[in-house]
């Protein structure tokens, strides 16, 4: 784990705070802004951080989210957070130089396809467990529920598209403003004692 | 010379593109078994009926082909599920006649009404109907129509 700042650490305090919330509030089915902060989460602190950022919101979630206990599913859904946090680092590796607007529109195809990694990993949590619990060959019972969670999958990357392609560069723009932030507000305050 | 980079991004575009099809197309194949199996179980209380719509006009009728109506439903019921029907009932008739379809309606000063006509398969013929449409019992397989014609012109030519 990288040491951080408590001004870094303060940050990461309030964003999962702020994923939390939005995760355990009511909201339409596949709505949801946790892969978006996990992503960010990645870009702004590095893969690991954001990897265990992700895992942490949907360990929480899997206990508190208004749609009931997560129970069997919750592993696959920590799995496949993280993997959309360490995605997040890894990007901001290749980002370096690249035009703003190529990078929102890169954003917005990982996060279709991030969301569909995400949603075919917790897919597989449900095969297994119908599997398990009312034994249906695990093939056909992912075959089912891969098809009879069409239209969820479709909210869910649609949603994340647009969230990724119009929110992330926003949004990093201006927390990068916080963490490190020392000078920018020494200078502010020196301003306001000269007013 | 597109760009490797680009070139990855738009894969991984299509990659999501084609997986969600897919998921998408197995959705309305589930939801299609689903109504075929619900098809069957009905279809001992049900049946299949051929009702054609022509309004009067220079353009062809509508047909509503494999209309699933319910066993012993009457041609009056049949027409009610495929078009916005009013009728009246002449009790001492005991029989129904058709005032308007779709907002086609009965008309004295040009002269024009509906009709319904039922296919003889035995003649390959339009046979006109002579009965209320409540009385003329469907059976499965039937091909009805209904015309908006004259009734100055008698017998009136049957659909073409």
């Amino acid at each position: 784990m990288p040491q951080l700042s408590v001004r870094q650490l303060a940050l990461l305090s309030v964003l999962t705070a702020v994923s939390l919330g939005i995760q355990l509030t009511p909201r339409p089915p596949n709505v949801e802004f946790t892969s978006l902060f996990t992503f960010l989460v990645g870009i702004l602190y590095g893969s690991l951080v954001g990897g265990f950022f992700g895992g942490f919101v949907m360990f929480v979630n899997g206990f508190l989210s208004p749609w009931g206990f997560a129970g069997f599913i919750m592993p696959f859904q920590i799995v496949g957070m993280a993997i959309i946090g360490f995605a997040g680092g890894t990007y901001k590796r290749y980002v370096v130089g690249v035009h703003p607007a190529q990078v929102s529109a890169e954003v917005a195809v990982l996060g279709a396809f991030l969301t569909l990694l995400y949603d075919t990993i917790t897919t597989v949590g449900v095969a297994v467990q119908s599997t398990i619990i009312y034994g249906i060959p695990w093939h056909i019972s992912l075959i089912a529920t891969f098809s009879a969670g069409a239209l969820f999958y479709l909210v869910h990357i649609v949603s994340n598209t647009a969230l990724f392609g119009s929110g992330l560069i926003p949004l990093i723009k201006a927390l990068q403003r916080v963490p490190g932030g020392e000078a920018l507000w020494s200078k502010k305050e020196l301003l306001h004692s000269q007013h | 010379m597109v760009k490797k980079r680009t070139l990855a991004f738009a894969t991984l575009a299509i990659s999501v593109w084609a997986a969600l099809a897919t998921s998408v197309l197995g959705y309305y194949y589930l939801r299609f078994q689903e109504y075929v199996n619900l098809s069957r179980e009905y279809e001992a209380v049900t049946m299949k009926v051929d009702i054609y719509i022509h309004y009067g006009n220079e353009t062809n009728g509508i047909w509503h082909n494999n209309t699933i109506v319910p066993l012993g439903a009457a041609l009056l019921n049949a027409t009610g599920l495929v078009a916005d029907s009013q009728f009246t009932y002449w009790s001492e008739l005991g029989a129904a006649f058709i005032d308007s379809l779709d907002g086609v309606a009965n008309n004295v000063t040009k002269g024009k009404s509906w009709f319904w006509w039922y296919w003889d398969t035995t003649s390959s013929k339009w046979i006109l109907g002579e009965v209320g449409a409540n009385q003329r019992m469907l059976h499965r397989r039937d091909i009805v129509a209904w015309t908006y014609q004259s009734y100055e012109i008698w017998p009136p030519p049957p659909p073409s």
